[in-house]
């Protein structure tokens, strides 16, 4: 069955088409929302409300666009859309000069420590960092989605980013790996 | 030895083809959310549609029940009779109940076999009877006790799937799943504390899951396939009921992990019904009116209900006022139900009459008199032209002082209890409505007086007016929208009086036209 097919069986509820879907894109998404979460459980809780959304939406998707995209979007507007819940984001303006992006000794660092990293950082340095490193958003639509200043966006990727460096450095310095969590 | 790199870039490669597999029981659990989910959209129109079997089912059995009502005597003459003439037909009874059409190829049979079978046989039937009653009885208590258990298992799963989705986020979770299974074992304990087997085990495990509910989770997960096969298989209520409560908390601790799952879209379909719950609520169907109108009163037809003898008699006829409150229902968006209290009276004049007073007044047909006027005379015509002038008569000529010219003038007052429907023809900002109805009118005022001179006297009261009385009325309405929930109003209505006379209306058939004007308020 091709995609397309699939999509519109689904936009039709169509259970058995909905399970297939969840099947090809679930590794993807839940990718996705491991970044952005705090936690695997988090993750989790993510992973079923963006596909119970994508469910809902689903007839929205006009087929205009590819449909990873697409779902990928309403993955991290889900996930934006909790920590819009906690209010935590309206905190004093924490601009602050901007620097060199860091660099970093390219060694062999295992993933789950480096998603660890990711996930251990402050909320909105997190989100920040993801936003705009991994899935390439610019300051200007971070600071519409997480409802803050460019610069205040651009302060917070620098923080993430020295954060991030500062611990991949000291794993780096230690003769023995850390586990992932 | 490694190079050096942009952190940026550095994540970008790590994380460029980044997926991981969530665990297994994501899906089952995101199937049941949606499946809880579907089942929810389709409520209402369920409730729609059993509504509408509900009412058919109810029309049907209260059909059935008149029609049926008259056989039903000897339908239960009949039961009893095949009862005592066969006792070798253990389920007579019943099928005669189930199939009436068969019962009268039974009563055919009736005589012969009451003549065949002895009396003695109906002693005999009774006690067989007895004991397969009291055996189903015991069967169906059996299935019913297993029922009713098995019911409050589905109850407890449902409340604490409700009380769970409102629980709070996964930081919390470990800590209120380990609440909540304490609660769930608690209520298990209850439950099977009624029971005498399985108890310990059911307890055993909940105790189990106090003490390490995440252990317990994993655990019952991966024991839930298998459990549901046992549960189908398994024959003997009580180990069912053992089984269930496995499934319980099962379920209970996969909801748990659910619940902590702010469910966006449930809470858009909540708000969704409450907003069509709000928007129902806010269709204002009553409306309270006020009304004040100026009445014009008339006749059809040229008659007097006064005395014949004024038939030919110039009338005037007076315009009043009517006032009063009205409240509508408003049955569809179009039509309304409306009705009211108006207080109205009417008054008209005969004109060219004449007074004169007398030893003893004259009988007017429809009047009854009043003390003061029993010496006046009223007349159509001057100095007894008329043949029923009492002046031309011998007795009154000499004391009959002049006459003068003046008019009699009726009044009638009526509270007026309007019954009209109106329907909208026009709905915007301005809106037209055709008005039909029936009004009752409940006469409290009549009052006939003569005006001579300047003077007017009170001759008396008409004798012929009805106590009660109705008009059909017709009529057109206008209204204007000036702010939400008020409108103004002007309603043209005419009315035709029905059965204003009682006897002798002199050919008078009276209606009233009112322009009505007033203010409505929607609520």
């Amino acid at each position: 069955m091709s995609l397309e097919a699939l999509i519109l069986d689904c936009q039709k509820n169509n259970i058995e088409a909905q399970e297939q879907l969840f099947r090809l894109f679930s590794s993807k998404l839940f990718g996705v929302c491991l970044k952005y979460s705090r936690n695997y459980e988090e993750a989790q809780d993510n992973l079923q409300d963006g596909f119970m959304i994508i469910y809902e939406k689903i007839g929205q998707f006009s087929f205009s666009g590819s449909f990873e995209g697409w779902a990928k979007r309403v993955m991290i507007n889900n996930a934006l859309q909790y920590y819009r819940k906690e209010n935590f984001l309206r905190l004093v303006n924490e601009e602050i000069a901007e620097e060199e992006t860091p660099e970093i000794e390219d060694t062999n660092v295992s993933l789950d420590y480096l998603l660890g990293i990711i996930q251990q950082l402050p909320d909105r340095y997190r989100l920040v960092f993801n936003l705009y490193v991994i899935d390439n958003y610019a300051h200007k639509e971070i600071s519409e989605m997480l409802n803050i200043s460019i610069g205040t966006s651009k302060s917070n990727l620098c923080r993430a980013r020295a954060i991030l460096k500062d611990k991949i450095e000291t794993s780096q310095t230690t003769t023995k790996l850390p586990s992932a969590k | 030895m490694s190079e050096r790199k942009n952190i940026d870039q550095f994540f970008q490669e790590k994380f460029k083809d980044f997926e991981t597999d969530p665990p297994e029981f994501t899906w089952p659990e995101l199937e049941e959310k949606l499946k809880k989910k579907n089942k929810k959209r389709i409520i209402p129109f369920w409730w729609k549609l059993s509504g509408i079997a509900a009412a058919f089912l109810i029309g049907f059995f209260i059909a059935e029940g008149i029609t049926a009502s008259r056989n039903e005597v000897s339908k239960s003459v009949v039961i009893q009779e095949t009862k005592k003439s066969n006792p070798n037909i253990p389920d007579q009874n019943n099928e005669i109940v189930g199939k009436p059409e068969s019962e009268s190829q039974k009563t055919e049979k009736l005589p012969n076999e009451i003549g065949q079978n002895p009396i003695v046989q109906s002693d005999e039937k009774n006690p067989d009877d007895e004991t397969s009653v009291s055996d189903k009885k015991f069967i169906f208590g059996k299935s019913s006790n297993v029922n009713s258990k098995r019911k409050t298992f589905s109850n407890d799963n449902s409340s604490r799937a409700v009380a769970e989705t409102n629980a709070g986020k996964t930081n919390r979770k470990n800590r209120k799943s380990a609440e909540k299974l304490n609660s769930a074992a608690k209520h298990q304990t209850k439950i099977t504390k009624a029971e005498d087997e399985n108890s310990a085990t059911a307890i055993a495990i909940s105790d189990f899951n106090k003490n390490n509910p995440a252990a317990a989770n994993a655990n019952q997960r991966q024991e839930n396939s298998v459990v549901n096969v046992d549960l189908k298989n398994t024959g003997e209520p009580t180990k069912a009921i053992a089984v269930s409560e496995d499934v319980n908390q099962i379920r209970q601790s996969d909801f748990t992990s659910i619940a902590a799952i702010p469910n966006a879209l449930e809470e858009l379909l909540k708000q969704k019904e409450q907003k069509i719950v709000v928007t129902e609520a806010k269709k204002e169907k009553w409306q309270i009116t006020s009304n004040v109108a100026p009445v014009y009163f008339g006749s059809t037809s040229a008659g007097s209900p006064i005395d014949s003898s004024f038939a030919g008699n110039q009338k005037d006829y007076g315009t009043n006022l009517s006032f009063g409150l009205g409240v509508n229902y408003a049955l569809s968006n179009k039509l309304k139900i409306r009705a009211g209290v108006n207080k109205v009276s009417f008054n008209y004049h005969t004109n060219d009459v004449f007074v004169s007073a007398g030893i003893q007044g004259k009988q007017l047909e429809n009047v009854t008199l009043s003390t003061e006027s029993q010496f006046l005379n009223v007349t159509n015509s001057y100095k007894g032209n008329d043949p029923v002038n009492t002046t031309s008569s011998p007795a009154n000529t000499t004391l009959s002082t002049d006459q003068s010219e003046g008019y009699l003038n009726q009044k009638m007052g009526y509270i007026e209890v309007p019954l009209e429907l109106s329907y909208k023809l026009l709905d915007k900002t301005f809106g037209i409505n055709i008005i039909g109805g029936v009004s009752t009118l409940f006469l409290n005022e009549n009052e006939i007086s003569v005006v001579s001179s300047g003077y007017a006297t009170n001759l008396g009261e008409a004798n012929n007016l009805n106590k009660t009385h109705f008009s059909t009325n017709v009529g057109l309405g206008l209204s204007y929208k000036f702010l939400k929930a008020f409108e103004a109003n002007f309603e043209p209505m005419f009315k035709y009086q029905v059965n204003t006379f009682n006897k002798n209306n002199g050919d008078f058939k009276p209606y009233f036209f009112g322009l009505y004007t007033g203010l409505s308020f929607r609520f």
